[in-house]
């Protein structure tokens, strides 16, 4: 009879004499289907919506939650309409700055990063400088960039430049540096100079850990941005989210916050997709 | 420096019964060994590779290396080249070989004299090699197979990197390496390298990756001993192996011996694959050999040669050379590898375990295109292996290291690869000669132990 228990024992066989695999909700890490997938994230999201539709039915007396501090989906809804005015006026003055401050960064930051992760001297002598501006919380930048650049456009850039560019830079020098010495060896055994070897093989190499390094670095920029835009700007998503606030017009500041997070997750998903059409040799971006 | 009396050819031929090469081997032993043991164990070699030696291994009449093998091997070591026919025809391309008895005079491709590299200082010092001796001949047009059999970590890489000039290897805390009788600088094209992990750089395609040295480099020939000849104004340059510049190419010349003709000519006509001629005022001249090397090759014309070499390793221009190396198998990226390395045309080839990480199959086909490629083209290959089967099949020479601190124990002349791997190793002479040196390692490592 031991037979019987190690057959009942073993995974049901489908066809005759095959074993089935087990289910995916039984397997450790494994991923459930495409379809699982979306219908589980799209349910977790009706759920919450459903729940903050029943704390904020009613009136404002009536409404578990007041809605001078949340209102209801409906409102929120309708708030997108009258939002629609200034909109692509501000999301176009904030990409503008937080793009020009990412741009200089990624000009100064990369060109240093690959002659430090090159050049262990520059490396050395740039380090603890580095690790100073790294270490520096970004809101406290701010006050300084505004004594020395004043309201204008240009102090938001330079908040965005030094926020970011301590850390494209060592994001570059680890990009240069983990190439493996192996390849540098090849190059040199088939008579590459220390210049070719840069050009040809080392920036290469390195190049989609450094654009994935900005990518990061802009979707943090767009953080910094509103920061810096909630001192007397004239136009942009940090602005209008300020005013919403002394206006008490709530809905409208969901309405934004759930623009500017797709707003993020589409920049996001764009350099994202280039960045796989153009580094293909890449598998793991 | 290239007084013949210099290099006995230690390792040369009559070869079975001349001991120790470079005297390296017996006497200065490192205390821990059991020197008597030793001694035994050697002396139990060679009375095997005496036999070894009486082997008739067939080899077919036609083998392009057959000369060397037929010396007798009571033959004295200048007999061999000697023995050499004018002309060896491999494969394809022809290799032309320079008059005889010259090659003597010539100091070998390699020379290793009392090499000693040490890393570190004080208790944390460790010695990688130490007092290696040994001298690769130059034989043009035909180089020597060496295969560097050992056990892990007895300094095998420390010999092929001070050969490269790769730090931190290089250079040797003490003794002297000599590649053509001149010291080395540091890296260079000349001395081509092939790794056991895989190189091919990630970025570029297989054709791409091929190029890689013409792109950085241009392409660089050897001019044939004797072949730059100045008359009348046109001078004449023979190479030593195909060229493949076009006329109007812009052309440098770099250390023609007994001439001053260095400088940049443009090439008038191609008058054979081995020959260009130029218009060059100066000195009617008669010169040795130098380097001919344009300096950067057209796009298309480095894609050309590239693909050359695609189908010359196994590879297929048409399935394989837009792919990346993610898509290529292990044994592709090492045909790529091998690809790379042989298009530059290097004097010397270094190869570090390249087939390590192969699965057999694959290795021996490897194996036995190696053999064929190294036949065209002739370069002087130095090949790591742990495997006695692959050092056996592919050496004329086996360079035997003992450990820690790794020496040359021994330089065991074998029988030349003349049929496929696969049935070369079904041979029960070539198994012969495996166990003969198996047995050797086993009870060189065994003594090392009972020294411990």
């Amino acid at each position: 009879m031991a037979q019987a228990v190690t057959v009942s024992r073993a995974p049901k066989p489908s066809v005759a004499g095959v074993p089935k695999p087990p289910p995916w909700w039984r397997t450790l890490r494994a991923d459930p289907p495409f379809q699982v997938r979306v219908v589980i994230g799209a349910a977790l999201i009706a759920f919450i919506v459903i729940i903050w539709w029943i704390v904020t039915r009613g009136d404002a007396i009536s409404a578990i939650v007041s809605p001078s501090k949340l209102p209801s989906p409906g409102a929120v809804l309708a708030s997108f309409g009258s939002l629609s005015g200034n909109l692509a006026e501000g999301i176009i003055a904030t990409l503008e700055r937080v793009l020009l401050g990412v741009l200089l960064a990624a000009i100064l930051g990369v060109v240093l990063g690959v002659f430090a992760g090159t050049n262990r001297m520059i490396g050395s002598a740039v380090a603890p400088i580095v690790i100073f501006l790294r270490s520096i919380p970004m809101g406290a930048l701010l006050p300084l960039m505004l004594m020395l650049f004043a309201t204008g456009e240009k102090q938001k850039v330079m908040f965005i430049f030094f926020a970011i560019v301590p850390f494209v830079f060592s994001d570059t020098v680890k990009a240069v540096s983990i190439v493996p010495e192996r390849y540098v060896e090849t190059a040199q055994t088939l008579g590459a100079s220390n210049r070719q070897i840069l050009l040809k093989v080392l920036v290469p190499l390195a190049l989609p850990d450094v654009i994935t390094s900005l990518r990061f670095q802009f979707g943090l920029a767009l953080g910094y941005v509103m920061l810096a835009e909630a001192i007397a700007t004239p136009s942009g998503l940090g602005v209008m989210l300020n005013n919403n606030e002394r206006m008490g017009n709530i809905e409208q500041n969901y309405a934004l916050l759930f623009i500017i997070a797709l707003l993020a997750f589409l920049i996001d998903f764009v350099i994202r997709f280039f960045q796989r059409g153009v580094f293909q040799w890449r598998r793991d971006l | 420096m290239s007084d013949p009396k210099s290099d006995p050819h230690p390792h040369l031929p009559g070869g079975t019964g001349t001991g120790p090469a470079g005297g390296a081997p017996v006497t200065p032993t490192p205390p821990a060994r059991d020197p008597a043991a030793e001694a035994a164990a050697l002396a139990a070699f060679e009375d095997r590779e005496h036999r070894l030696a009486e082997l008739d291994l067939p080899s077919p009449a036609a083998g392009p290396r057959e000369p060397d093998r037929a010396v007798p091997p009571a033959a004295g070591a200048n007999a061999v080249p000697s023995a050499l026919p004018p002309q060896i025809s491999g494969g394809t391309k022809p290799i032309e070989m320079m008059p005889l008895g010259r090659p003597l005079a010539k100091p070998p491709v390699v020379a290793f004299d009392k090499v000693t590299k040490t890393y570190g200082t004080g208790s944390s010092a460790f010695t990688a090699i130490k007092d290696v001796s040994f001298a690769i001949e130059d034989y043009p047009g035909r180089g020597e197979f060496v295969s560097i059999l050992g056990p892990s970590g007895c300094g095998k890489s420390t010999v092929i990197r001070l050969i490269a000039g790769l730090l931190p290897q290089f250079p040797q805390t003490s003794g002297t390496v000599l590649v053509d009788g001149k010291p080395i600088g540091g890296p260079g094209p000349d001395r081509g390298m092939v790794f056991q992990d895989y190189t091919s750089f990630d970025n570029r395609s297989v054709v791409d990756n091929i190029a890689f040295g013409i792109e950085c480099r241009g392409v660089e020939r050897a001019i044939a001993p004797d072949g730059a000849v100045r008359k009348t104004g046109v001078l004449t340059i023979t190479t030593a192996s195909p060229h493949g510049f076009k006329p109007g190419a812009q052309v440098t010349l770099a250390g023609l011996r007994e001439a001053r003709l260095d400088g940049a000519i443009v090439v008038a006509s191609v008058p054979s694959p081995t020959q260009l001629t130029a218009v060059h005022t100066g000195a009617e001249v008669t010169s040795g050999g130098g380097v001919v090397r344009v300096a950067s090759v057209a796009k298309a014309d480095r894609i050309d040669r590239a693909r050359y070499w695609i189908e010359k390793v196994g590879l297929s221009v048409k399935r394989d050379a837009d792919k990346y190396p993610h898509e290529l198998s292990g044994g592709m990226r090492q045909r790529v590898a091998i690809a790379r390395t042989l298009i530059l045309e290097p004097r010397i080839i270094l190869m570090d375990e390249p087939f390590g990480a192969l699965d057999p199959p694959t290795r021996t086909r490897m194996q036995d295109n190696l053999v064929q490629l190294w036949r065209e083209q002739s370069p002087t290959i130095f090949f790591i292996t742990h495997s006695i089967e692959e050092a056996v099949f592919l050496g004329d020479h086996i360079l035997l290291f003992s450990n820690s601190p790794g020496t040359v124990l021994k330089t065991i002349r074998v029988p030349p690869p003349d049929r496929p791997s696969i049935e070369m190793q079904r041979d029960p002479k070539f198994q012969e000669v495996v166990g003969g040196i198996r047995d050797v390692i086993d009870q060189l490592e065994s003594s090392n132990r009972a020294g411990d």
